[in-house]
């Protein structure tokens, strides 16, 4: 089981320099990522995207291009579209988004998903490697489903657990966030909140935390202290608002690094923040190594 | 020791003693905190009232159930023997519901939650973690209309707010855009008074760092530094301050602060400190709202 992403590190530094579609690679930190994951033998980058913007962007980084592939398209969902269409045909494995609207790239899943006659329903999956716990923590949704229904919940489920067997963990411990909030009746509430987990069941092996606070699950019995150890492998946030805010909470607690993609069959796709720097995205780029040496030696075995 | 909540204990320093009642005293850390606050001067001896009488309780009254506990702590309050109830052991739904003037929520309470940022020694506040569910525009509005005068009686100078959402840009499917902007908009024309600033809509990744958002051009000169943080929904207001208490470790206690009266909840301080904090700050919403 991979415990921490100094692990991913290491299992990425193994592996042969993964073909990657880059959309949009237009600001200096981004180039700069690239530039140095390029250096370090974790990516071989194809960029996609405006080449006048592109050689711009590299040249603020004194990123020589000559031997680097640019495919030139001026459409920004044309140029998702291609990145995905890359990675469907196995012409690359892995994509990233640049500095590019995420919507592009979930229109871009979304339709390769539905040409393959896959289930459409597009999650984020954030990873938190905290300092004190001894397993890797996803969130999920972070990003997408606005307010997700009961299907739609099983599906954010179903791709979280089609990932977590990628880092060792075969049977992860899940929980459903339900707040403890007042649950005022009749005259006294302001408005409605079900607040009851959703999810039944899956296609793949899981365990079902039955405490449904997470206060209840994070608290040890014995001394009534936090052990972050405690804590499920996957937590499933109630709808977009709280998975974004929870998320991103790295910015604030300073024991969290963090790392997101959206994982598909077809392979990881990584969704940098705008608002990430070189190192967040470097550190993105080398999760989704990892991934994709996973992938490999799994369809090898 | 680290000075948790300066803001707060400076609001308290020359608060007159008040009279405190306990519905449903079963814990000694709350018996403990009282203790300190007591010896700080803040409140006369407490009433408790529970199930057992625990060492120390002087003025104890037995209560053999949670609703015959409410029912004597809201007795105290109207034979004005206690200014202030705090919730003991009581489940907190029930507290709420039993201690409301008429039993109702009143439009402009509001649960305010406060929090110690250890790196910049400094109090800040969110809302909502326990009452407005989802909560429209005029819910908002009320709110902020009840925090907004309590805070700049807390910072004495102007509040600086940002109303988050999932993204910083405006989008009809996303609520909480649409509402954090009406807030920015509603206080640049002066809604609130001269004394709130709110920003919005802002992805929280923008709210708490200047860094992030200089990268994403929304920069605010208060990025990292806000007094008061509006979440979109009580959802992620509850994780925003679950997380940042257990996995942050970041101090966190709360006042339910509504029009007629304030109530303290227990919001389970980690800490006797915290818990002399939360019963400090509902001593200074209390007597502010009498003035």
């Amino acid at each position: 089981m991979i415990s921490s992403l100094s692990e991913t590190e290491k299992l990425a530094e193994a592996a042969e320099p993964v073909t990657t579609a880059i959309i949009a690679p237009e600001d200096h930190e981004f180039m700069l990522a690239v530039k140095d994951a390029r250096k370090r033998r974790f990516i071989e980058p194809v960029l996609i995207g405006r080449r006048a913007v592109i050689e711009k962007a590299a040249g603020k980084v004194n990123y020589d291009l000559d031997t680097t592939r640019i495919i030139e398209v001026t459409d920004r969902q044309e140029s998702a579209n291609v990145a995905l269409d890359m990675l469907s045909s196995e012409e690359v494995e892995m994509v990233s988004k640049g500095q590019i609207t995420t919507s592009y790239v979930y229109r871009a899943i979304i339709a390769k998903m539905k040409a393959r006659q896959e289930e459409t329903v597009i999650s984020v999956q954030t990873f938190w490697d905290i300092i004190g716990c001894d397993h890797l923590v996803l969130l999920t949704d972070t990003g997408t489903n606005i307010a997700p229904s009961e299907s739609e919940k099983r599906a954010i489920l179903d791709n979280a657990l089609q990932v977590m067997p990628l880092l060792g963990y075969s049977c992860p411990k899940v929980m459903e966030l339900v707040s403890d909030s007042a649950n005022l009746k009749g005259e006294h509430k302001h408005s409605e909140l079900e607040k009851k987990p959703l999810v039944k069941d899956s296609r793949y092996a899981y365990k079902k935390l039955e405490a449904q606070v997470l206060k209840n699950v994070i608290l040890d019995d014995h001394n009534g202290l936090v052990n972050l150890n405690n804590l499920p492998h996957i937590m499933l946030m109630p709808d977009l608002n709280t998975g974004n805010m929870i998320a991103k909470l790295d910015f604030f607690i300073k024991d969290i690094v963090r790392v997101s993609c959206s994982y598909t069959s077809m392979g990881p796709v990584l969704l940098p923040s705008r608002a990430d720097v070189a190192e967040g995205i470097m550190r993105e780029f080398i999760f989704g190594v990892a991934l994709v040496a996973q992938r490999r030696r799994l369809s090898n075995d | 020791m680290t000075k948790l909540f300066p803001e707060i204990q400076q609001r308290a320093e020359r608060l007159k003693p008040q009279r405190c009642v306990v519905s449903y005293a079963t814990d000694e850390a709350l018996l403990k905190a009282l203790t300190i606050v007591k010896n700080k001067g803040l409140i006369t001896d407490p009433i408790f009232i529970g199930p057992r009488k625990l060492p120390g309780m002087h003025d104890f009254r037995q209560a053999a159930s949670m609703q015959i506990s409410a029912l004597m702590a809201n007795e105290c309050h109207l034979n004005q023997e206690a200014d202030l109830i705090i919730q003991g052991s009581e489940k907190r739904q029930h507290f709420i519901t039993s201690h409301l003037e008429g039993g109702v929520l009143d439009k402009r309470a509001v649960y305010l939650a406060a929090f110690y940022d250890g790196n910049r020694k400094q109090t800040f506040f969110a809302i909502d973690p326990l009452i407005a569910i989802a909560p429209t525009l005029e819910n908002r509005i009320k709110q902020l209309e009840t925090v907004t005068p309590f805070l700049r009686h807390i910072f004495k100078r102007k509040v600086y707010a940002t109303a988050l959402a999932p993204i910083e840009t405006i989008n009809p499917k996303l609520p909480a855009t649409v509402t954090a902007a009406v807030l920015a908009q509603m206080s640049a024309r002066h809604q609130f008074g001269k004394f709130l600033q709110v920003t919005g809509p802002l992805d929280i990744d923008c709210a708490l760092s200047k860094v992030a958002a200089q990268r994403k051009g929304v920069e605010s000169k208060k990025s990292g530094n806000f007094d008061l943080y509006i979440l979109p929904d009580t959802n992620s207001s509850y994780f925003f301050s679950t997380f940042l208490k257990y996995i942050g470790k970041v101090p966190t206690i709360g006042v339910l602060l509504s029009k007629d009266r304030h109530l303290l909840l227990n919001s389970t301080p980690s800490t006797v400190s915290e818990r002399v904090a939360e019963i400090t700050l509902g001593l200074v919403a209390y007597n502010f709202s009498g003035k």
